[in-house]
Parts: C-alpha cells; structure tokens; sequence
C-alpha cells in the first residue's frame, strides 16, 4: 500500500517536473493543478516523456539559466580569463559561469529523451553519460541524468546526480527546484520521510 | 575388415579341390555372408556415427571466442580540446595507416592543422557508428570543425574503439571470426591456388590433388605437398587428433565426403578459414585469418594489400617454419611462390605478381590484439569483471568488453614516467600513475611501474605507501568547513611543537625547511605544506573530525587516529589517493573511479552497464576554499616548479608529498576534467633523494604538458565571496589597508574588521562596490 502511494506520489512529482521544465516559454506552461487520471504503476503519456530539458537545437533551453539573467554578465565577458594568483593585491574570479551546451551534446540528449520515452532508460542513460563526458558542467544533462534513473527506480543514485546539478545550476535557476523536488521524491521512495521533507522545504524555497 | 580379406585369399586357394569346392564354398559364401551381414550394419552405424559427429559439431560448433577488450572510443566534435598529434596517435593505435589521402578505410593524411581520414564501421554498445571519410580541423589544441568528406559538417562522430586485448581462457585459441563475404576474394585465390585448387570440383577429396603431391612427393624425395583437400584439412583440424595413422586417414577421408554431403562450398570453406592455424604468439594460438590479419598486419582483414594476403595464404603450410617476424627470408620466398603459382594459373597477371613480389613483408613489429599491451589497467579491468562474470564466460563467450581507458593519454602517462626514471637513473626506482577523468571518474591511464608491458606488481593499485603532505587538504577541508572558525586567512600557529606520540615516545615534528614562522596564513600554510601548522590545525579540529573527513574523501579509515597522521603517517595505495582527490576536483562528491563501461555480447546484446554514480560528500565551498590553496599551491608553493612545463600558473591545482628521508615521492593534481596521481619510489622503500617535488611532480608536469586538459577556471560557487583580508590579523581588511589580500570566504562568514583597518571609512560597503563593479565588468581586478 505504501509503495502505490509511493508509485502515484512519484508520478505525480514528475508531472510537475514536466511542468516546471518543459522548454515551453513560461506563458504557456501546462497547468499542473489538474494531473491527468494516473492508473497504478502505468505512467501516463505525458509523464514518461520528460527529461527535463528538451534538446532540440532550436531552444536554446542549454544556455537557460543566461537567458534568465542569472549570472553575472562579468563572468561571461572574460571566459578564457585565467583566475589572477591569490598574491597580496589581486581578488579571486567570482560568479559562476555556466557554458552553453554544444550541439553534439544535445543531440545525445535528445536521442536520451527518445529512448526513455519508451522506457529505454539504460539506453537513455548511456547517452546522457556520454553527453556529460562532452559537456560535463550542464546542470541540465546532470538532472536529466537523475531523472532517468528516478524513472529506473534506481532512487539509490537519484539524489548524488541531481546535487550535482545543483551544484553547477545558479541559485535562481528552476532547474534547483526540480532537483529538490527529485531528491525528496527519491528520499520518499527509499523511506526517508524526514529527508523528504527537508528537500521539499528547500524545493519550495524556490516558489511554485 | 582385414580379417575378411584373408578368408577372400583363402577362397582362391580353396578352389583348386573340386570335391570339396561346393561344400567349402557355400561354407565360404556363408562366412562372407555373415561377414557381411555383420560388417554393413557395423560400417553403417559407424559412419552413421561419424556423420552425426560430423554435422552435429560442425553446425553446433561454437569456438571458444576470448572476451575483447577495447578502449574508449575518441569522440570527435567542435570545441573537443585535442591536439593534432594526439588525435594522430589514436589512430595509430587503431592500426591507421598514413597515405596520401586518407580515403581509404583504415588511413590518415595529416596536413598542418586538418586531419583526413576514413574511419571504420564499429557496433558500439549503443549504437552502429557507420565508417566515413572525415576532415577534422584544428586551432591549437581544439578542434574547429568535423565534417565528412563530400558531405557537411558533423556534430559529433565517434571512432571505433582501440583493442587493447583479450581475456583468455587456459588453453588459448585465439579468432576473430570473419564471414565468407568479409574476406578478399584475393584471399580465397590465393589459398585455393595454394592449397586445393580442385577445390570447386572435388567432393572432400581429391585424387587427381593426391596423385599430383605423390608425383610431386616422389620426384623431390620427401614430403613437399600434402595432397589433402580444403575439406580434408578442416576435418583434420575440427575432428582429429594429429597421429597419422591409416585409421584416421580413412576417417579423414569418409568425414570429408560427409560434410561436403551436407554443406555448401561456402560453408566449408568459411569454417576453413576461420579454424586454420596461422601463427604462435607465446602461449596463444592464431588461429584463422581474422585474427591473423590483427596479429600480423595490425589491422583487419579487408584492409590488407594483395601482397599481404598472398602471404597469409602461404603460411597455411607452415606457420611455424615461414612465420614472417623469425624468418621473414622464408616468409618471403613463400609468398612469392605463392604470388608465381597464382601468375601460372592466370589468377593474376605476371605485372601484377611482379609488382607484389617486390613489396616488403609489411608485418606490423609486434603482435597485436593479443594478451595486452597495458596489463596494469587490464588487472584493474578484470578485477572488475570478476564480480559479475565467471571466468569461463569471459575465455569463451567472445563477450565485447568497453572500457575507460584513454590510448593516447595512457601512452603519455608511460612515456612521462619512463622519461623521468631515465633521468634519475636509480634501476630500483619505481613509479605509477592514475590517470582520472574528474567528471564521471573514469580510468583514463594506469601504469604500474618502469615495465610497462610486464604484468608484474600492480604498484597503482596495490602499493600502499605513506602519503605524507597529500593527506594536508584533508585536514584544511575539516578546518574550513567550520566557516565560523577557519577561513583561507586565519592565521595558524607555526612554532615548535612537541607531544607523546602512541608508543610513548616524543614526536617533534618539523617544517621542511627547518624554520618557524610565528604565525602563518592558512591558505599559505597549505600551499607552502607546512608541517607546523598542520600539526596545530590538526589538533585544534580534532583528530576524529580529521579522520572522518579523509573518510568522506573516499579514504579507507585510519585504524587508529593520532597527531602524526596530520602530517601523512598513513598508507594508501596511488588509485586510493586519486580517488580521494578526485573528491576535490569535483566540487565535494564522491565518485568511484571505474575501469568498464559495458560488456556486450558478440552479437551485440548489452549484458550490463556499469553506471555513473556521484555521492555529494562536502559542501561546494570548503571544496572550493581548498582547491583554491590547492591552485596556489601550484603558482607559488611546493609545486611551482610546474612551471617549467606547463608555463606560469597553469590552470590547474595539486599537492606535492614527501615522506621521511624521502621514500616516497608524490604528486596529486588536476584541471577542471583530469586528475592524475604519480608517485615514485623503491620498492625495498629505500630513500631515493627525490621530493614530492622534485619526483613525482616532475612526472606529473610531463603527462599534463602531453594530454589535453580542460583549466581549472576555479570560479567560485555562489555560497562565496571575495573578501579583503589583512594579513598581519587574519581579519577582514579594504581595499586600502595595507597589505590587503583579497581571499575568497564562504559567504556570511567573514572576520571581525582588523583593528589595524578600522580608520577606513566604510569599508563595507566599498567591498560590495567593489563586488558589483566585477560584475559589471567594469573592474578587471
């Protein structure tokens, strides 16, 4: 009994997730307050499909958290610019600097989010794995990744992924919230109550 | 049989007596009746037997296949960071030859900054990536564009996969299975020429062949020709032992009738090729022409020139006697015999034959594809292995192994550690690198000691040796991630100290150099290793806390805590530490360094994957503070001598350690996506004069200026800030305090104001000016 309502609470989650990331502009998000009718253990359409980052070329969903003005526009000016020595008069680089994702990458991570459409999910993962080996500071291919193996009930790995895309995601980027929210889920699932209801405390951190 | 031969001789002399002639022949006729009768059903059931025999292995037969192992596939892309060369050396380990154009499968032209070539088809675990002719462009160390000749640009293409070796099982046959239509047709000639040129027409065997290798046999004295079909041979090979009785020459003879019964000329002759013995490699059998393309020529089969081809096919005779690396002289001769005999048959021209003859052996000097060229990483591949997979699937499954490892850093790592032990000239001195990828901690390059090729002692993974100074970060991260405490500007203690160590004796510990300073920032005390300070930043933390932190790093726990481990008096093997400081160079999560990415079957059924799992073990800005000192390290502390190879402050970061009388020598660093770990010593642990610095880091220099690395750009998480520090307090400072440092500090934590700056006005709030203009971009600090 628990673990359907484990499996339902699960979907649910993820039907947000498809909200909070799919790549449509914010305007049109699809309403998340009415989830479509879920049947036990059988993932509705709509929820099986999301890696959370659409790859299609056209978006340019890879450089989000830029769009968003989330970072410092100094940190992007000077990319190549070498970090000065901690000598006595020169200050650290500061600002994190997140680096567009190049088309190889998203393509795999389009192939990734075909695969587990239809529950390839080893497959999916095998080439969000060789994304990130191309593109391994993408906050987007690290969550995707984690999302991959929530859908495996693979919880075990869940939350190590998505704190690394937590890591390199900007503090405003709603990719953050997702993580939080596939960390509690994931915590949830492996009975972890109390830590389920922290990462959900910190997802809401993030508004809804 | 024989015996009813006799009673027929016997029947002749019989008939001379009339009287007794009918009596004595019907008796006769009854004995060869019941001869007879006896022996139909007996031959009947014996060749019944041998044709179940026949067909039931030859259709069930199953050769005993070796796992594969390959290395990682290089995936070509715009913005990869790779330079020219290095792409060149990938693909002369992938056999690649270099030609004019680069249009054939298997070859490359390098001009300046593009490189062209063709590459092969290869299944990969997840995909078939087709063979294509590609143009790869550079600038520096980065590639610039892909693209197909003819076609356009690529976003990404993947080359197949270096073999680097083979997993067998105790008794070793080694194949490469190849399809009939795979193989050249020059081949086939050449053999059937060669071999059995009835072969089309004969059904197993052949009396006109047999009749020729006797006149042939008769007229030179000995035995020169064998007279035995294609067909006869497989049998031989498949079903016989070698004795060379009548018995199983007349088995021979029936079994070969039977499968050229049963199959088609295609498939006897594709099984021929692929089960004939060609070669010896130690304790490895070549068998068929798959494997002996490899191990000959260094690459596939449908890559090899007529000349080569010719010679495969006259090895069949003798491979032993004609193998081209100890007799090349007889090698040759026997493949221009073979090129004259198929002239004479109209097989090829007399040109043709005559350009052929005057090429070289083209034998590639070592074998390839055998055991391995990299036993240090293939122990670490098999220990892998063994959890999930019996030794007997992994020798005869022909399961396809993927792993990590990276050739051309793999080749620089060994030629960093053998250049370096050169210059030293101790032959006891021994060293090993680990070479990680810091992202998803794959094994990228494992050497294991001076004897690369020799799969002795795995030093890299089972040498465990005192780390002495690697341990420090450890200490410093359990320091700074109590941000209220310890920031990179509090002043350490740096002054003889002198405690009971655990056996009871006194422990006076020293800096290197001998001197004390009174007090030292922290940051400089880490990046400078310090003894001292450590020694006291140690003890104010707390040894438990100190050993839980190298516990979250990934390190093994200390079986007992105590002062001197502050300062390295534990033991780890070189793969230990990697793994330890990859825990620093991925911002604070623990990732396992692995070996094998998937194992698939030969028919490309993925069997398992062994996944990317990262843990988050430390906060991102303690990590962050260390791997910060850790850079400073490099620019201006014990491993500034990088310096000298990598240019002035190269974007990377790392520790020197030494351990008393210098017995051990290391280094650990990393860029942003690759961490290495060398270390150099004896392994008597006789002292060897060399420093963290001046050993290890000198071998560590040479693979960073030899691979392709992402910088260390360090930009620092959000959760810090860039604070001015006054040095001579340890506490927060201005712009315009003298002597102002600007350290990074987790943010919300910063020092009290120094006294010493507490006349500048506003100093608060002239930082965060200061802080808004950096990220306007207006202020190039």
């Amino acid at each position: 009994m628990d673990q359907r309502i484990i499996s339902r609470w699960g979907l649910l989650l993820l039907v947000s997730l498809l909200s909070a990331c799919a790549s449509q502009p914010r305007g049109d998000r699809p309403r998340v307050d009415t989830p479509p009718p879920v049947e036990q253990r059988q993932p509705a359409p709509e929820v099986s499909v999301p890696p959370p980052v659409r790859a299609t070329p056209a978006q340019p969903r890879a450089t989000l958290p830029r769009e968003e003005g989330t970072l410092p526009p100094a940190a992007e000016q000077a990319p190549g610019a070498a970090p000065q020595p901690p000598t006595s008069s020169t200050p650290p680089p500061v600002g994190g600097r997140v680096e567009p994702m190049p088309p190889a990458a998203r393509n795999l991570a389009a192939k990734a989010e075909a695969a587990s459409r239809i529950g390839r999910h080893d497959e999916a993962a095998a080439y969000l794995e060789r994304a990130l080996r191309i593109a391994p500071r993408s906050p987007e291919l690290w969550q995707n990744l984690a999302v991959v193996r929530f859908r495996q009930k693979d919880y075990a790995k869940v939350e190590g992924l998505a704190q690394r895309s937590n890591a390199l995601a900007p503090s405003s980027s709603p990719l953050r919230k997702t993580n939080w929210e596939l960390i509690a889920a994931a915590r949830k699932a492996r009975g972890d109550a109390k830590g389920a209801a922290e990462a959900a405390a910190e997802a809401r951190r993030f508004g809804s | 049989m024989a015996r009813s031969s006799k009673s027929a001789k016997g029947s002749k002399a019989a008939a001379k007596q009339p009287r007794r002639r009918f009596t004595f022949g019907r008796v006769l006729l009854g004995l060869v009746l019941i001869v007879l009768l006896i022996a139909i059903p007996v031959i009947g059931i014996y060749v019944f037997f041998l044709d179940y025999k026949v067909t039931s292995q030859f259709e069930g037969k199953r050769w005993a296949l070796p796992a594969r192992v390959f290395a990682r596939p290089l995936e070509l892309y715009e913005g990869l960071r790779l330079r020219p060369e290095n792409l060149v050396l990938e693909l002369k380990q992938l056999g690649y030859r270099a030609e004019a154009n680069g249009a054939q499968s298997g070859t490359y032209h390098r001009a300046g900054n593009t490189v062209r070539l063709t590459s092969r088809a290869f299944r990969h675990p997840d995909g078939e990536e087709p063979g294509r002719q590609l143009e790869i462009r550079f600038d520096g160390n980065t590639v610039t564009a892909v693209r197909e000749v003819g076609g356009g640009s690529l976003d990404l293409v993947r080359l197949e996969p270096a073999l680097i070796g083979s997993i067998y099982p105790d008794k070793v046959e080694d194949r490469i299975l190849v399809r009939l239509d795979e193989v050249p047709p020059m081949l086939v000639d050449a053999l059937l020429t060669i071999e059995d040129r009835a072969f089309y027409e004969h059904s197993g065997i052949s009396f006109i062949g047999l009749a020729r290798a006797m006149a042939t046999n008769l007229r030179s004295g000995r035995v020169v020709q064998g007279g035995s079909t294609i067909t006869q041979q497989l049998v031989k090979n498949f079903y016989l032992s070698s004795e060379r009785t009548l018995t199983r020459k007349i088995n021979e003879a029936l079994m070969a009738m039977l499968l050229e019964y049963h199959y088609s000329k295609q498939e006897i002759l594709e099984a021929y090729l692929n089960e004939v013995y060609l070669g010896q490699d130690g304790a490895r059998a070549i068998h068929g022409f798959g494997m002996a393309s490899h191990f000959f020529f260094g690459r596939p089969l449908d890559e090899l020139q007529p000349h080569q081809l010719a010679l495969l096919a006259g090895l069949v005779k003798g491979p032993s006697y004609y193998d081209p690396r100890r007799h090349p002289q007889r090698a040759q001769e026997r493949r221009n015999l073979v090129l004259t005999t198929m002239a004479g048959q109209g097989v090829i021209s007399a040109d043709q034959a005559k350009a052929y003859m005057e090429r070289p052996l083209d034998v590639a000097p070592t074998g390839r594809g055998g055991d391995t060229p990299y036993p240090a990483f293939m122990e670490l591949v098999k220990e892998h292995l063994r959890r999930d997979y019996r030794a007997e699937d992994l020798g005869s499954e022909g399961l396809r192994i993927f792993t990590t490892l990276a050739p051309s850093v793999q080749h620089a790592a060994e030629e960093a550690l053998l250049n370096r032990l050169k210059q030293w000239r101790d032959k006891k001195l021994e060293g090993a690198v680990v070479v990680l990828d810091v992202d998803d901690g794959s094994v990228l390059g494992l050497v294991a000691g001076r004897d690369v090729r020799y799969p002795g002692f795995n030093r890299a993974l089972y040498a465990k040796r005192q780390i002495g100074s690697l341990i420090k970060p450890a200490v410093y991260l359990a320091a700074l991630e109590r941000p209220a405490q310890y920031g990179l500007g509090t002043l350490l203690q740096d002054e003889p100290i002198s405690m009971a160590d655990g056996s009871g004796k006194t422990w006076e510990p020293k800096n290197y150099d001998g001197q004390v300073r009174g007090q030292v920032p922290l940051w400089d005390a880490l990046a400078r290793s310090y003894n001292l300070p450590t020694v006291y930043l140690g003890l104010q933390v707390g040894m438990r806390q100190v050993a839980n932190t190298m516990q979250r790093m990934g390190l093994r726990p200390p079986s007992s805590a105590y002062p001197s481990m502050f300062l390295g008096a534990v033991n780890y093997t070189p793969m230990e530490v990697a793994q330890a400081y990859l825990t620093l160079a991925s911002g604070g999560f623990r990732t396992h360094p692995r070996a094998v990415r998937a194992v698939m079957t030969r028919d490309g059924e993925v069997l398992s994957r062994y996944p990317l799992a990262v843990e988050r073990a430390f906060d991102t800005a303690p990590v962050y503070l260390v791997d910060y000192a850790l850079q400073a390290a490099v620019w201006q502390g014990t491993g500034r001598s990088a310096a000298n190879w990598l240019g002035a402050q190269p974007l990377v970061a790392g520790k020197t350690g030494t351990t008393d009388d210098t017995r051990d020598s290391w280094f650990a660093g990393f860029s942003a996506d690759v961490l290495a770990v060398t270390w150099v010593g004896r392994d008597d642990n006789a002292t060897t004069g060399l420093t963290g610095a001046s050993g290890a880091l000198t071998v560590w220099s040479e693979l960073f200026k030899n691979i392709d690395w992402r910088p260390l750009e360090l930009t620092p998480p959000e959760s810090v800030e860039a604070l001015y520090i006054d040095p001579t307090s340890g506490m927060l400072g201005s712009e315009n305090c003298q002597g102002a440092v600007v350290l990074p500090y987790v943010r919300g934590f910063a020092p009290a104001l120094s006294p010493n700056c507490i006349d500048q006005r506003n100093v608060l709030d002239r930082a965060s000016d200061w802080f808004k203009e950096m990220f306007d971009g207006s202020t190039n600090y």
